[in-house]
């Protein structure tokens, strides 16, 4: 991971400093394999440095735990863990109370449990892939819809390192009429009538190239806020589909019946108009993501001295890979290609940049937008759904020229 | 005999404190609504003054002040109910952020309170009115948005992060813990601790690895939780601790199935 971040080209001296900055701010503050919070003295953060970006995380709730990555911590190929945002319908289980062990159950020929070593003396594979919340930017929906209101930062970029769901599936032998595979995790609603975070994806995506049960993220342990130690991987698909603390693998011939798969996550096949609450039965689940850019730097907000600058950001999508960025500003909407950084890749997020000339002393707007490789195209706004998933609207941040 | 007479006199002096704390504190309140009216009359004055030096003053709405006093007391009685009954029973599984966070219409609140209902939440009848109002009032769609506040996962306090799963139960009698839960715990976390409208699930939950924090809220009492310190030994909040950190999930789960 760490050569991964120092090989960032271009922006070697500035990413040496970010990481300084970060070990220093976060070093030794999610427990190694998350058991417990060693360390924190060395990580209060309580000030931003003083030059350089705030990158505390934005603390939508304390409980449960919803931490939303500023923009400013998502400005390098890989996304550091401890700058990773983090959300769970229930809140971490108590992990490290009992040996961990994964079960491969139903319509299988041989169930099978494995620990943790078990699993870990498997062919390991490991995958560079973005990680997106279904919900990101819900609150940039209009009109507004329940949930919590994400921004810009509940995405990040990490690599997860475990082992194939389908070499497991295979251990274990799916039976014929086999068609989903459920995942149980190991969080506890608080009361029994709350329905348990509970998905299933189709058995061919299950099976597919680059899903795993993960056991490490950029090198490390995956940590419990993080769905450690071992969680669902399926890159190119939205975070609902990546469930945490996995527990329980089940094969079934229907999809899961539970409330997160059956009510929750669901979009409409085909745009509705604002404000409408279509019939359930044309609902499919949040699966794939959709192409989006953002903007990295300069930050929301910020005052820049005139001249020429870079204008940074990422890009990603679901399906493919994206093959173009653009930038512009809302003063003067005239599209440039920006220069896109790191291999196409599907699942993984690609970086751009563009040398951008303010005309002068002002406000502006710059806003990004992204193609992907079937051709999609960021909307300057997103189809409105009533759950607000997906939202990938150009990316838009207001700053000062001096 | 005697250490009833001791509990008794005991709560006789935490009721008396109680009492005394209430008093001052509607006392203190009378006088910061007076200063707080003071202050919203020297306001009003102000922008009147400002709006008759400017040459062309600018359309406003009806003052809000001209609504009748006895409105503002009944809305202000309303909102403590509202306040009290969001700590007393929302509280209990997530924290304020979770609706001070939404900007949501009035028939969107209605709804997220119905469904909350229907996972368990707790809402006496005559607090759903007062609860309504205020969620409508204070987290309207069009309420400006408040600046989220910046942390490092250190600083916040949280039970969410796992801890320690071992510290804190050494020598637990696991046995006498199941049983002491069973009597003073089962009525509001549930007889396999996974919950109630009381109480929230307690099984498997990642604060059974903050041994410190548990003992704490176990001593103290936590909102509605009353202070356990006098019902159980240190020796049984222990053993309890230990009992529920040996819960296995899938087995509690299908005991405590309707």
């Amino acid at each position: 991971m760490a050569s991964e971040l120092e090989r960032r080209p271009g922006w070697g001296g500035l990413a040496a400093d970010r990481r300084g900055f970060l070990a220093g701010l976060w070093g030794g503050m999610i427990g190694v394999g998350g058991l417990g919070r060693i360390g924190a003295e060395e990580a209060r953060g309580d000030e931003p440095a003083a030059d350089g970006p705030d990158l505390r995380m934005l603390v939508r709730t304390e409980r449960p735990l919803n931490l939303e990555s500023p923009t400013a911590a998502l400005d390098s190929f890989l996304t550091p863990n401890e700058a990773l945002f983090v959300r769970s319908h229930h809140g971490s289980p108590a992990v490290g109370l009992r040996p961990w062990e994964i079960s491969v159950e139903g319509l299988v020929d041989r169930p099978i449990k494995l620990g943790l070593d078990e699993l870990r003396a498997m062919d390991a594979a490991t995958v560079p892939a973005v990680i997106q919340c279904a919900g990101n930017g819900r609150g940039f929906f209009r009109p507004r819809m329940p949930g919590m209101p994400w921004g810009r930062g509940a995405v990040g970029h990490a690599e997860w390192g475990g082992v194939p769901l389908a070499a497991l599936l295979e251990k274990a032998g799916v039976k014929a009429e086999a068609a989903h595979v459920h995942f149980i995790g190991g969080d506890v609603p608080p009361t029994p009538k709350a329905p348990p975070f509970i998905r299933s994806i189709p058995l061919d995506r299950a099976k597919a190239d680059g899903t795993l049960i993960a056991l490490a993220l950029n090198g490390e342990p995956l940590p419990a806020l993080h769905g450690g130690p071992a969680r669902v991987v399926v890159p190119g698909w939205a975070a609902n589909n990546w469930i945490k603390w996995v527990r329980r693998i089940v094969v079934a011939a229907e999809e899961s019946p539970t409330f997160y798969m059956k009510t929750g996550y669901r979009i409409p096949r085909e745009p509705v108009p604002p404000g409408a609450t279509p019939d359930p039965a044309s609902l499919v689940p949040v699966t794939w993501m959709n192409v989006k850019s953002l903007i990295t730097s300069p930050e929301s907000g910020a005052t820049l001295p005139g001249g020429r600058r870079e204008v940074r950001g990422v890009a990603w999508t679901g399906q493919g890979h994206v093959d173009k960025v653009e930038v512009s500003t809302v003063e003067d909407p005239t599209w440039r290609e920006a220069e896109l950084l790191d291999a196409p890749r599907e699942g993984s997020w690609r970086r751009f940049r563009l040398e951008w000339t303010p005309p002068g002393p002002g406000r502006f707007t710059l806003q990004a937008r992204a193609t992907d490789s079937r051709g999609e195209v960021q909307p300057e706004v997103s189809p409105w759904n009533k759950s607000g998933y997906l939202w990938n609207g150009y990316d838009r941040v207001p700053c000062v020229v001096s | 005999m005697k250490s009833s007479l001791i509990a008794l006199t005991l709560a006789a002096v935490a009721a008396t404190g109680l009492g005394l704390g209430y008093y001052l504190q509607q006392k203190q309140r009378a006088v910061a609504e007076l200063a707080d009216r003071a202050e919203q009359a020297r306001v009003a004055a102000e922008r009147e003054a400002d709006a008759r030096s400017r040459p062309a003053p600018a359309p406003e709405p009806a003052p809000a002040e001209g609504a009748d006093e006895d409105d503002d007391e009944e809305r202000e009685y309303r909102d403590l109910v509202a306040k009290r009954a969001l700590t007393e029973n929302c509280l209990i599984c997530h924290e304020e952020g979770m609706f001070s966070g939404q900007r949501l219409t009035a028939a969107q609140w209605k709804s997220e309170i119905d469904k909350m209902l229907g996972w368990g939440a707790m809402l006496p009848e005559s607090d759903r009115g007062p609860v309504e109002d205020y969620l409508a009032r204070n987290f309207a769609a069009e309420t400006p948005e408040v600046e989220l506040r910046r942390a490092a996962l250190a600083d916040v306090p949280t039970f969410e992060v796992p801890g320690d799963p071992s510290a804190g139960a050494d020598g637990a009698d696991v046995a006498a813990g199941g049983k002491a839960f069973n009597i003073v715990c089962a009525s509001c976390h549930g007889p396999a601790a996974l919950g109630t409208e009381l109480g929230p699930a307690l099984a498997a939950r990642a604060v059974l690895t903050h041994a410190d924090d548990y003992h704490k809220v176990v001593k103290d009492g936590r909102r509605k939780m009353p202070a356990m310190n006098l019902t159980l030994t240190a020796d049984q909040q222990r053993d309890i601790l230990g009992w529920l950190r040996s819960l296995d999930v899938d087995a509690a789960a299908s005991t405590a199935q309707p």
